[in-house]
């Protein structure tokens, strides 16, 4: 069990939100493994993430099947080799509300918008676990927080948990390793720890 | 004593009884009962609508805060609260409980979702149906998804609600609707009348109190709405008639102790009055079920006729003539007036509405019992006169001055001439104002707020609506199935925003029964399952739930069970607003937003009878225009009635010279009112009434006079009459409130007109009269 982490000093969580914050545009390859309990087995996905500054993303899924997310401003418009292409409204989407607006105050280095959107902890040091918990009452019953772990000035995982369905993302263009079983263990098994 | 003490008891027992009357009337203030009947189909329909259509119970909220995340808290704590009030048929905000509105429609999904006309159940189908569920486990996730995904894997459910969203939705933020102003916005449907003032004026207290508590001070709240219109109008009416009555009543008083130097006699001055009042009240009892509230206010108002009748009485009265022999002297000017205005008021029926019908049957009763107790009571009440009313301060000089006007016809002059300017500078202005709005002619400032945030929901457009009819519901659902592609392209096109065709709730049972044999038996469907679970990775097991709702779509009792959901949920809200029975018909009203092009729209329609566009507002112009062309032709007719009447009770000479004043008072007033740029409504018709009404009580009492003594107190009667009544009509005048303003100024410049007219032309005629 972990402890519940102290709320972070400003100066530590200052200087890693200044480290995380890139330039647009920012493209990166993830793996990302789902487990949900309608599914057998775990679910692994691969593909890039691209940031191209303020809440504008493409998310691109290679394997085991295509499909182009289009996160721009207020929507996110999906795309997929079969069917019509399906237009989401962020604020129908929690999960992708929490996700994208989080994504994008960090690597925009908003620390202001990251502020009053989320509760923010931070864990650790040369490797690090952030917190960000909406403080929207709506998306907070939803997803009750985001989880970012990394060491320096280098986000590696990503972590999101919903009542029955975990997911984690992983920086990273290498297959991952699933071998430990449980969800919590992949987590530990892939990403630093504080 | 014994006559004193029987007419006392007499007063006691109408008034006791008309306050027992009064206490057991049931009050109702549906506009429709002040409509006239519906000459067409048309116009029974508007008249059914008025009032208590789906339009007319909807409130629009805005609540603004500091910042949109306080407004957003505030609209979702708001609105659920108002959820558990059984006073609110509906509240929307934009937030979607998923858990809520997936328990409610999952078990229409197989008959109702547009999704089944494509969906398959066979193991190529659900394989892909598999796959593309895969791909959303990345966007999505939590027990509301899960339960959705192992029930409706097709996202049947899904599709059902999108196709019941309307079209356009405000703007959401943290999921709630908002305003371009940063206001969040809901839409609150009342389960009572648009225009029951009371549940509405209850309903907005509850929104109000909940909002306070709530909000504290740091946040307000905009409230719209036929339903809070009726509500702020009657509270604004009774602030405002309650200040203006309280002044003119302490005025009247003043003047009338100052007149008769009596607090007995200002005491018998209210009997009348009182006793019109209970008559009218019983009448209404014994006749009507229930009593509109408008025709209450406006009855008050045109029995103020009767407040003159005891002023007669007391001005009359003199020592050495006992109160009896006053007011058998007066009787047949009494008698004759009250006869006229019963002749006058009964053309109130040419309306043929129920509510100018109750009005006319509380005035009559009302004046008659005015009368009969003015003759035949209250002189036994009074107690012998010790002084004479007219040594009063300076009266005789003023009256000898007011005596000497020797009109002749000469007033005609000026009247002719005011009618003509008035004539050509309303030049091109409309007569009659025909918009049925005037009958509750709101500030403009309340309709502009409304017309905003309407705007922002893009919520119906009132003035046309859809009227399909066939011979039953099914033959209206099967129309409106084969107009759907018609109208999608009209959206399309932009003709029209959105469009709430029935068969988008509810498809017809030809489309339902069609869709549910689309369904495999569960034990297909379960092999199907496995093999498509197998290839694509999901559990197959997960997916019992949808096999158990198969099984159940396919159950005996699987009709009535969808019946009951649809009956239940929103759709059959939305469906009962929406049917009629007419003329042993089915008729569903359909509402349109944004039209943009009714011709197009008429063009699409082709013609066909069984659907067409009904332009409410041309509609609602034609039937006030019909309800005042009747009344005008009854007015014409009592004026012909009065006339014969005249001429039956006076000599035919004498006649001739009561009714003109009267006439040139009515047209002198209309003159006046045309200069001032007034469209006439039917609240200025009723004003007009009382005013011809008051005019020929001063002629005829002026007529009747037939000796010096007698025209000084007759003038000095007509003086406090006149004046009382411009005292108390110039006032309401003074009212902000439109209705309120129409009456008592064209009641005012009525009375002043007749008032001057009769002195006049009435004392000329009679001087010469009594030269004969």
């Amino acid at each position: 069990m972990l402890s519940t982490p102290a709320p972070a000093p400003a100066a530590d969580l200052d200087a890693l939100l200044a480290a995380l914050r890139q330039p647009p545009p920012l493209s990166q390859p993830f793996q990302e493994v789902r487990f949900r309990r309608a599914l057998k087995a775990p679910l692994v996905t691969s593909g890039t993430l691209a940031w191209l500054g303020g809440l504008e993303f493409e998310r691109r899924i290679e394997t085991p099947y295509r499909e182009t997310g289009v996160v721009s401003g207020r929507t996110l418009v999906v795309r997929r080799d079969r069917g019509a292409e399906r237009i989401i409204p962020l604020a129908r989407a929690p999960e992708l509300q929490v996700l994208f607006g989080g994504l994008s105050a960090l690597f925009g280095g908003d620390v202001q918008a990251l502020r009053e959107a989320f509760e923010i902890e931070l864990e650790g040091g040369e490797t690090w676990r952030l917190l960000l918990r909406p403080r929207q009452p709506a998306l907070q019953a939803r997803v009750a927080q985001l989880e970012l772990r990394g060491s320096g000035g280098e986000a590696r995982c990503l972590v999101l948990q919903q009542e029955g369905a975990d997911t984690l993302t992983v920086f990273t263009d290498q297959p991952l390793d699933l071998a430990a079983g449980d969800f919590a263990a992949v987590v530990d098994g892939q990403c630093p720890q504080p | 004593m014994k006559a004193r003490d029987a007419a006392l008891a007499a007063i006691v027992a109408l008034l006791l009884l008309g306050a027992w009357a009064a206490s057991g009337l049931r009050l109702g203030s549906d506009l429709a009962r002040f409509m006239p009947d519906a000459r067409d189909a048309d116009q029974r329909l508007l008249r059914g609508e008025l009032g208590s259509g789906p339009a007319s119970r909807i409130l629009l909220l805005a609540i603004a805060a500091g910042d949109e995340a306080r407004a957003a808290g505030l609209s979702r704590e708001l609105a659920a609260r108002l959820r558990t009030d059984p006073a609110f048929a509906q509240v929307l905000n934009g937030e979607i409980d998923e858990s809520a509105m997936l328990a409610t429609l999952m078990p229409l999904r197989f008959s109702h979702s547009p999704g089944m006309d494509v969906a398959r159940f066979d193991v190529d189908g659900l394989y892909e149906v598999l796959l593309e569920r895969l791909a959303d486990l990345g966007g999505a996730g939590g027990e509301a998804f899960d339960t959705l995904l192992a029930h409706d894997p097709h996202f049947l459910t899904l599709a059902l609600a999108e196709s019941w969203q309307p079209l356009q939705e405000p703007t959401l933020r943290d999921g709630v609707w908002f305003t371009g102003n940063g206001e969040a916005l809901l839409l609150v449907q009342t389960e009572a009348a648009g225009f029951d003032p009371q549940a509405q004026a209850a309903a907005i207290a509850t929104i109000r109190s909940t909002f306070e508590t709530l909000a504290g001070n740091d946040a307000t709240l905009l409230l719209t709405g036929a339903g809070s219109f009726s509500a702020r109008m009657s509270e604004r009416v009774a602030a405002e008639a309650g200040l203006l009555g309280g002044i003119a009543l302490v005025s009247l008083v003043a003047m009338l102790l100052l007149a008769y130097r009596s607090a007995l006699f200002l005491l018998a001055s209210a009997v009348p009055m009182a006793c019109a009042a209970a008559a009218g009240v019983i009448a209404l009892r014994l006749g009507f079920d229930e009593a509109h509230g408008i025709t209450l206010a406006f009855a008050f108002t045109l029995i103020g006729v009767a407040q003159d009748y005891p002023v007669h009485l007391l001005s009359h009265l003199h020592p050495g003539v006992p109160p009896a022999v006053a007011a058998r002297r007066l009787w047949p000017a009494l008698r004759l007036g009250v006869a006229s205005t019963a002749v006058a008021y009964a053309s109130l029926f040419s309306g043929q509405a129920e509510g100018l019908a109750q009005l006319a049957v509380f005035t009559i009763a009302g004046l008659l019992a005015a009368a009969l107790v003015s003759r035949y009571l209250l002189p036994q009440v009074l107690p012998m006169p010790r002084r004479d009313v007219l040594h009063g301060p300076g009266f005789r000089r003023w009256a000898q001055r007011l005596d000497g006007i020797d009109g002749g016809l000469w007033p005609l002059l000026p009247v002719l001439l005011l009618a003509g300017v008035a004539l050509i500078a309303g030049g091109q202005r409309n007569w009659w104002n025909n918009d049925l709005s005037s009958l509750t002619p709101l500030p403009q400032e309340w309709l502009l707020e409304d017309m905003r945030l309407r705007a922002e929901l893009a919520s119906p457009d009132a003035r046309h609506l859809l009227l399909l009819s066939a011979a039953d519901r099914e033959g209206v659902l099967r129309l409106s199935e084969s107009l759907a592609p018609r109208f999608d392209t009209l959206v399309e096109e932009g003709v029209l925003a959105d469009h709430s065709l029935p068969s988008r709730y509810q498809p017809s049972r030809q489309v339902q029964s069609w869709r549910l044999s689309k369904l495999p038996t569960p034990e297909v469907l379960r092999a199907a399952l496995a093999d498509a679970s197998e290839a694509s990775g999901f559990d197959a097991a997960f997916f019992e739930p949808m096999v158990q709702d198969v099984a159940a779509a396919q159950a005996p009792d699987a009709a009535a069970r969808i019946a009951a959901a649809q009956a239940d949920g929103p759709a059959g809200m939305r469906l009962a607003a929406m049917f009629r029975e007419h003329q042993g018909r089915s008729v569903a009203l359909v509402q349109l937003s944004g039209l943009q092009d009714p011709q197009a729209l008429e063009a699409a329609l082709d013609g066909r009878p069984d659907a067409r566009i009904l332009d409410l507002k041309a509609v609602a112009e034609g039937m006030v225009a019909d309800y005042r062309s009747r009344v005008v032709s009854g007015l014409g007719i009592a004026a012909a009635a009065l006339l014969v009447l005249l001429c039956a009770c006076l000599r035919p000479r004498r006649a001739i010279r009561v009714l003109p004043p009267v006439l040139l008072g009515l047209v002198a007033t209309l003159a006046v009112l045309r200069l001032a740029g007034v469209e006439l409504t039917l609240f200025h018709l009723i004003a007009l009434m009382l005013a011809a009404g008051l005019g020929m009580d001063y002629a005829l009492f002026f007529n009747h006079a037939d000796s010096a003594g007698s025209r000084a107190r007759t003038l000095h009667a007509v003086l406090i009459s006149a004046a009382s009544t411009l005292l108390v009509f110039g006032l309401l005048g003074a009212s902000s409130i439109p209705v309120l303003r129409a009456i008592g100024s064209t009641v005012a410049i009525g009375v002043a007109a007749q008032f001057l007219l009769a002195l006049c032309m009435s004392g000329a005629a009679q001087r010469r009269t009594a030269d004969d």
